[in-house]
Order: C-alpha cells, then sequence, then structure tokens
C-alpha cells in the first residue's frame, strides 16, 4: 500500500558534530562479563543484544518481568496509572539498565529539556524524535548530552556530546506522532556500548506484542531526571504504528525503550514518546522503523 | 415557437437525467472520499515559574501530567528568565506540573487554536 506521508524517509539533515566532545570509559567488556557482539548479528527481523543477566535481575529470568521489586510509597499523578508501579534502578551498572542514558538536551534556542536514550550500538543512542528536534525550539537540537546508567550524581560510564542527529520527514516535516522517533550519534571519541553493551530491537506482529509483557525504564523529572526507574506491564492496545500500555511514566522518560526479554536477550519493540490519561504510548518498531535504526546503527559502529 | 424547442430540449434530456443524477452522487461520493492531508495543529504551553516574590526560578523541571489529549513526555528545564515552553500539542486541557526543591505545583492550562501561557509560583517555604 502507498503510503506517501508515511514513507519512512530517512531524514538525511544532520548538523555535524562540530561542537562534539566525550571522554571514552578504557574497559571494552563489563565487569559482569558481557560479551560483545560482532557486526553481523543483523538478523532479519530482530536484532538480539542477549547479555548475560546480572545478580540484581537473575529473579527476572523466571518472571515476565525485567527488573527486582521494592516497595515504597508515591503520590499519585495521571500519567502514572493508578497506584505508582515505578521501581528505582540502583545501581544501574548491571545490563541492560546501564545501556539506558540519561539525555540532556540543548535547543538551537536555548532552552533546555530532559529526555531518555538506549543504545544500540557503540555510538548510537535511539530517543524520541521530539528529543532531537523541537518544532516550537528551532528544530534540530544545538547539543545533547548522553549520560549512560546516570544514577544522582554519578556517571559510571561518563558522557559524551553530540549535535549529529537524525530522525525522519513524518516527524521533522509533518509533526506526525506515528513517526516520532530519532537517533543520536556519538563522536568517535566517545564508544559507551563498547563497554556498556546495548540492545536488540525487533519488529513483531500484534499478537506477538499483546502475548508478552513490556518492559520500560528512564529518568523521570519528577524524580529529579537523574535516577533510573522502572515499571513493566502487558500492552494495552497494539496499532499500526503504536504501543499503548499502562506503564507508569513521566515527563523525561521521553525515548526510553519499551522492550520484551525473550530467552534471557531484550529485544526493544517501542520507543517512549506519549502521555495520555487513557494509556501512554511508544513509537511501535516495524519493519520500515527497523530498517531506519539499522541504518542509524551503522552509523555508529 | 421558443417555449416549443424549451420543451422539445426537456424531453430529449429526459433519458439522460437518470445518469445525470448518477454521475452527481459519484462526484459528491468521490468528493467526500478523498484521502485529505490535513496536517494537526500543533500548539506551546509557555510559561514562567517564580518564587512569591515574583522573582525567577531557573532549573526548575516542568512537564505534563494530565491531558485530554496526549502530550510528548519530555521534561522543559526553566532558563535564567524562569521560562519554558512545552510544543507539540494539539487541542485540549492540560495539568502542568514543576518540580523544584522536592517541591511540586501545578496549573491547569487550555488550548484552543492558539499557544497559550502560564504561571506557577512557588512558595516560599
Amino acid at each position: 500500500m502507498m503510503d506517501n506521508q508515511h514513507e519512512e524517509v530517512f531524514n538525511d539533515f544532520t548538523l555535524e558534530s562540530s561542537g562534539t566532545s566525550g571522554t571514552s570509559s578504557p574497559a571494552s567488556h563489563s565487569e559482569d562479563g558481557f560479551e560483545l557482539l560482532p557486526a553481523a548479528f543483523l538478523r532479519s527481523t530482530s536484532i538480539d543484544a542477549s547479555a548475560a543477566a546480572t545478580s540484581n535481575e537473575s529473579a527476572a529470568e523466571s518472571l515476565p518481568v525485567d527488573a527486582y521489586f521494592a516497595s515504597y510509597d508515591e503520590p499519585e499523578l495521571e500519567n502514572v496509572i493508578g497506584v505508582d508501579n515505578r521501581v528505582r534502578i540502583n545501581p544501574t551498572t548491571g545490563y541492560p539498565w546501564r545501556a539506558i542514558c540519561a539525555l540532556r538536551i540543548r535547543t538551537s534556542t536555548g532552552n533546555n529539556y530532559i529526555g531518555t536514550g538506549w543504545l544500540i550500538s557503540p555510538r548510537t543512542v535511539i530517543t524520541a524524535g521530539h528529543c532531537v528536534y523541537m518544532h516550537n525550539e528551532g528544530g534540530w537540537a544545538q547539543s545533547i548530552e548522553v549520560i549512560p546508567a546516570l544514577n544522582d550524581s554519578t556517571q559510571p560510564y561518563s558522557s559524551g556530546s553530540s549535535s549529529r542527529f537524525r530522525s525522519t520527514a513524518g516527524w521533522t516535516r509533518d509533526k506526525n506522532r506515528d513517526f516520532d522517533y530519532g537517533a543520536i550519534i556519538l563522536p568517535t571519541a566517545y564508544r559507551p556500548g563498547d563497554t556498556v553493551g546495548f540492545f536488540g530491537y525487533t519488529a513483531r506482529t500484534d499478537a506477538d506484542l499483546l502475548s508478552k509483557t513490556l518492559n520500560l525504564s528512564g529518568y523521570p523529572a519528577d524524580k529529579g531526571g537523574n535516577t533510573q526507574w522502572f515499571h513493566a506491564r502487558a500492552p494495552k492496545a497494539v496499532a499500526g504504528r503504536t504501543i499503548t500500555y499502562d506503564i507508569d511514566t513521566f515527563g523525561g522518560q521521553s525515548g526510553a525503550p519499551v522492550w520484551i526479554l525473550e530467552n534471557g536477550s531484550r529485544y526493544c519493540v517501542g520507543i517512549h514518546t506519549n502521555g495520555h490519561n487513557a494509556g501512554n504510548s511508544a513509537t511501535r518498531v516495524i519493519t520500515e522503523v527497523f530498517n531506519n535504526l539499522t541504518t542509524w546503527r551503522n552509523l555508529g559502529l | 415557437m421558443e417555449k416549443f424547442r424549451f420543451i422539445n430540449l426537456i424531453a430529449r434530456l429526459r433519458p439522460l437525467s437518470g445518469a445525470v443524477a448518477i454521475l452527481c452522487f459519484l462526484m459528491v461520493s468521490c468528493a467526500q472520499n478523498t484521502p485529505k492531508t490535513v496536517q494537526q495543529k500543533f500548539f506551546s504551553i509557555q510559561g514562567i515559574v517564580t518564587n512569591q516574590q515574583g522573582k525567577p526560578i531557573a532549573g526548575v523541571a516542568v512537564a505534563i501530567v494530565e491531558g485530554t489529549a496526549s502530550w510528548p513526555e519530555i521534561a522543559a528545564v526553566t532558563n535564567e528568565k524562569g521560562e519554558f515552553s512545552l510544543g507539540n500539542l494539539a487541542n485540549g486541557s492540560y495539568t502542568v506540573q514543576a518540580m523544584f526543591a522536592g517541591n511540586t505545583e501545578r496549573v491547569p492550562a487550555l488550548l484552543k487554536d492558539a499557544n497559550t501561557s502560564v504561571r506557577l509560583i512557588f512558595k516560599d517555604q
């Protein structure tokens, strides 16, 4: 079916990294033996960034969710659906938490925002399109600082800034929520994925998605924006280009990974973008999204 | 004579009247079913965060927590003038929340075909 607005045009407008800076961690392997994936690990419909489960999530292997739990009291918020069930991830240095990054976004107009992203290759961070391109702030961001596994004031894998972004014409030109996703390509001097690993991603059928538990973790501003918070639930609905769920989220979690855990491997199936009283939602990874992510992944190898 | 010519013309066209009606119906129907590339309009909630004396507060995280339409889950951070902007919002009513030093303030905002402005005031502790 022709789908002109929906043609997944790869928007090649790029702000080159003239202002990039960054520092890289020296370790090529993580402390828990995560093995780097070969460049040729691409499968036809999914990319598997499997990793050994860390001790703090070992119980998750037998549960349908991807974290350990704690009990706490929180005020009730609207996009936190019902009781707030978010769990703080602490420490953040286990996989997959360390592959999730706090974003500090500076717009071309000089204003600042908080978002979330996740690594899919040594230097490629996936996030929401509205984190890299803001129509109300002059378009492409001026720069974004990427902080993997930020935990309060601790930056266990340092941080890197970039001014090199990618998104889709469906978002930058048409403001279409269905195409709200993008990428940050980090400078060559900063390769956090070599150390922390990265997520896989996959395009799945409606029935498959509806049978899974979705996991989501990011950096909500109501918790200060410096700590990582997780929640998991079954999807509420699946549409052609979106997935809706009652996972508790808050501003600052735009761009967070929505993933499934399958045989010990994590596959992202969506990019969290929107809050709504009736259900929060992600841009769904479908074949066209998958192909763009793969193109962008290759830019950060 | 002219009158008879007109009547004659009507009589000759009568067999075509059904076809003309069908043609008109199809034209109207097609016009209604033609896909329209109507781009949804988006607006912004702009605002300022101050203390009770009206002094701007910089570095305050601001986000939407409730709305009749969906909203991007990005959080704005106020600049040195205490200003922020939350964009890509459709018409609807929203609740904006600011978070600063462990305190929160909320204010309603209504978007109806235009941007709107709000003010959040943190009470002195």
